[in-house]
């Protein structure tokens, strides 16, 4: 039984090692492979700061709640170990601010210590009258996707750096299963209008003494599109940009501006900071994440797709949930096959 | 008279504190500040400088918080602008959890920090040994950053700097009409305090970039506070230990401690250890005195002995000894007016 993951972002790193650890000892045969034609640290998750968040609205979507809920707690169990370090992971507290009272989000118990800012910590924040603060956690994507590689390949799973052109030059190789985690460039593989970039940029500065995240909201202007500010373990993160529909990925010298004038009026201690790097990213929106189970007839054979792909601005905050997800999608395939053999063709 | 000539002996956070608000106050003076170590060989520079009053025994809750209050208001200024990272001010977040309940739920300072309530169970569960918590918001003042911006500012002014060892006030009686004596730990030998007494701290400074929240056993014996470059991980508290070399077995059982609050720390790199002497004491000498030798006086306020509450005072402190500089000047002119009847 051969499992091919197209993508090597955080969401194909983590479904692979959900499944291997789920089913190595289970199915004698499997064997998981990785596809990507790019890995750390040139992917998405690479970009992202790490914070785990949703947005403020679930959209809808139930089920990505449970999903962020299971990433952070499984996260959470992490933080005590002596992995935690490697993976990227640690504890940091911080502010959302908004101009107007909002409800409350989704994930106000999943987090620790959520409520709102008192009139004093507003100070802190002209033009911003209401707010909420709690404690989260952290994932770089710098740290925690080596470390997903490093784990895949002791366990044997096989990297392959190229770029998968279709589904159909997967299962023409053999490939049993494809779990289709390409992130935003999903539509090359099976096109889906839903999915679009979300173009994100960021500029990565030295200001070791900002220990909170903070993150505005402009209701008007969309999740990501209003200054915001993520200390990491080395570099802090400051964006504010997030341009649906637009596929380019070379820094823009306004959105640069932008975020720079933004992110030092909202923290003023910000203008002794040293500018490191700037880059900028697509992330991969879509109304909601698609993770499903696809049976893709070609010929006279019958193969699966898995796709999980989509996750927006909130990639590392539900990608263990979802691992998860589809890693049950497969666990179903699995009971579906015949029980003695290698998978045959049906007829 | 001719401008006062004001001497301030000591520059750790409350000497210069102290030198820089005499020079706010008193634009005629003249200000030297005269010390034996500056920064980074003082005590403020072992000390992580987080703003979490000591409770004084000797002093009335009420002026406690005052001084609080304004060292609060003053930074919380600073770390909100421009200057924050030169002056090393920052607002850090976090927990004091205690193994048992405390008497009293409510410091008096909870209101003066941002945001304290008390833990939730599930922020408790991340620390399975202790039995309640309180969260909050306060700030951290980073030595030596903050010394050297106080040095920066007071140079500014015109202020004098010399490292000098004086042993004996009266021997300053000649150049100067005022002495502002913020010598800490020095008090004892230097003016004979014999109510002052060290507290002896070691401390380790390690990197670890990743830990951004403090967390403090309610017992004040074993914290944890990430400052800008460095979390500061301690500690210990002796009574009337003077020692100030690092002690190996101490340095390893700080370690444990801090691991067992913060498991991360494991993976801590870089690890150098410091030892300082908390100037301790009833409360905190807050005077003026009147020396006298052979018909010639010599002004003297004190402002010593403010223990493991250095930082979280200093400014309240430092406004008031500038205040009792005032008076002493007052006191000077009126003297030197009269002397002209």
């Amino acid at each position: 039984m051969r499992v091919a993951v197209i993508g090597a972002g955080v969401i194909g790193l983590s479904t692979a090692l959900c499944i291997h650890k789920r089913y190595h000892g289970l199915v004698p045969s499997l064997e998981v492979e990785v596809y990507a034609d790019r890995s750390t640290p040139h992917t998405t998750s690479d970009g992202a700061a790490g914070l785990w968040q949703p947005y403020l609205s679930d959209r809808g979507n139930l089920q990505e709640t449970l999903w962020n809920k299971e990433t952070f707690d499984y996260l959470l169990g992490h933080l005590g170990s002596p992995a935690a370090k490697e993976m990227g992971l640690f504890l940091i507290s911080g502010y959302n601010l908004f101009t107007q009272p909002v409800p409350e989000p989704s994930w106000k118990n999943i987090v620790l210590g959520f409520r709102n800012l008192t009139p004093k910590e507003l100070e802190l924040f002209p033009g911003y009258s209401y707010g909420w603060f709690n404690t989260a956690l952290m994932l770089e994507g710098r740290s925690y996707l080596p470390w997903l590689t490093q784990r895949l390949m002791q366990r044997g799973v096989k990297f392959f750096q190229k770029k998968v052109e279709s589904f159909q030059e997967m299962f023409a190789q053999g490939v049993d299963v494809v779990i289709n985690c390409t992130g935003v460039r999903a539509g090359e593989l099976q096109p889906d209008p839903e999915l679009q970039p979300g173009r994100g940029q960021v500029i990565k500065v030295l200001a070791p003494w900002v220990k909170h995240f903070i993150i505005t909201h402009d209701i008007g202007s969309g999740i990501y599109n209003s200054p915001y500010v993520i200390p990491g373990s080395e570099f802090t993160i400051l964006g504010g940009i997030n341009q649906h529909g637009n596929w380019n990925e070379e820094n823009n010298a306004q959105d640069h501006k932008t975020i720079w004038e933004n992110c030092c009026r909202l923290l003023p201690a910000l203008q002794k900071a040293k500018i490191v790097e700037e880059w900028s990213g697509l992330r991969p929106a879509r109304p909601r994440v698609c993770l499903e189970r696809e049976t893709i007839r070609h010929g006279q054979f019958q193969a699966e797709v898995i796709h999980n792909y989509g996750h927006g601005g909130f990639g590392i905050t539900i990608h263990w949930g979802c691992a998860m997800a589809a890693a049950r999608l497969l666990g179903t395939i699995l009971q579906e096959q015949p029980l003695a053999g290698p998978p045959q063709p049906r007829l | 008279m001719a401008a006062p000539k004001v001497a301030v002996v000591g520059a750790g956070v409350i000497g210069l504190s102290t030198a820089l608000c005499i020079v706010e106050t008193c634009p005629s003076c003249s200000v030297t500040v005269l010390s034996e170590q500056f920064s980074p060989n003082t005590t403020s520079d072992v000390a992580a400088g987080m703003l979490i009053p000591h409770t004084y025994p000797g002093t009335p809750i009420h002026v406690q918080k005052q001084w609080f209050k304004e060292t609060f208001t003053y930074l919380f200024a600073i770390s909100n602008s421009a200057e924050a990272s030169e002056a090393g001010i920052h607002l850090v977040s976090g927990w004091q959890v205690f193994k048992n309940t405390p008497k009293e739920e409510l410091p008096f300072w909870s209101d003066v920090v941002l945001g304290f309530r008390p833990m939730s169970e599930a922020e408790l569960q991340k620390f399975p040994q202790h039995q309640f918590g309180q969260a909050f918001t306060t700030l951290k003042c980073d030595c030596p950053p903050y010394l050297l911006w106080l040095e920066k500012r007071l140079k500014a002014t015109g202020v004098q700097m010399y490292t000098r060892k004086v042993a004996d006030l009266w021997e300053l009686h000649s150049e100067y009409n005022i002495v502002v004596n913020c010598t800490g730990i020095g008090a004892h030998q230097l003016v004979g305090d014999k109510k002052l007494f060290p507290v002896r701290g070691q401390v380790l400074k390690v990197h670890a970039p990743w830990v951004k929240n403090f967390i403090r056993d309610g017992d004040g014996i074993t914290y944890i506070y990430p400052g800008i470059h460095r979390i500061t991980i301690g500690g210990t508290r002796e009574k009337e230990n003077w020692n100030l070399s690092p002690d190996p077995g101490t340095t390893k059982d700080i370690f444990d401690r801090c691991c067992s609050l913060e498991p991360s720390l494991q993976g801590a790199q870089d690890i150098k250890v410091k030892v300082g002497l908390r100037p301790s004491r009833q409360c905190v000498r807050l005077q003026r005195e009147v020396l006298s030798q052979g018909g010639v006086k010599l002004l003297v306020v004190h402002n010593y002995g403010h223990g493991a509450g250095g930082f979280s005072v200093h400014r309240g402190t430092a406004k008031e000894a500038a205040r009792l500089v005032r008076e002493c000047i007052a006191a000077l002119q009126g003297a030197s007016s009269r002397a002209k009847l």
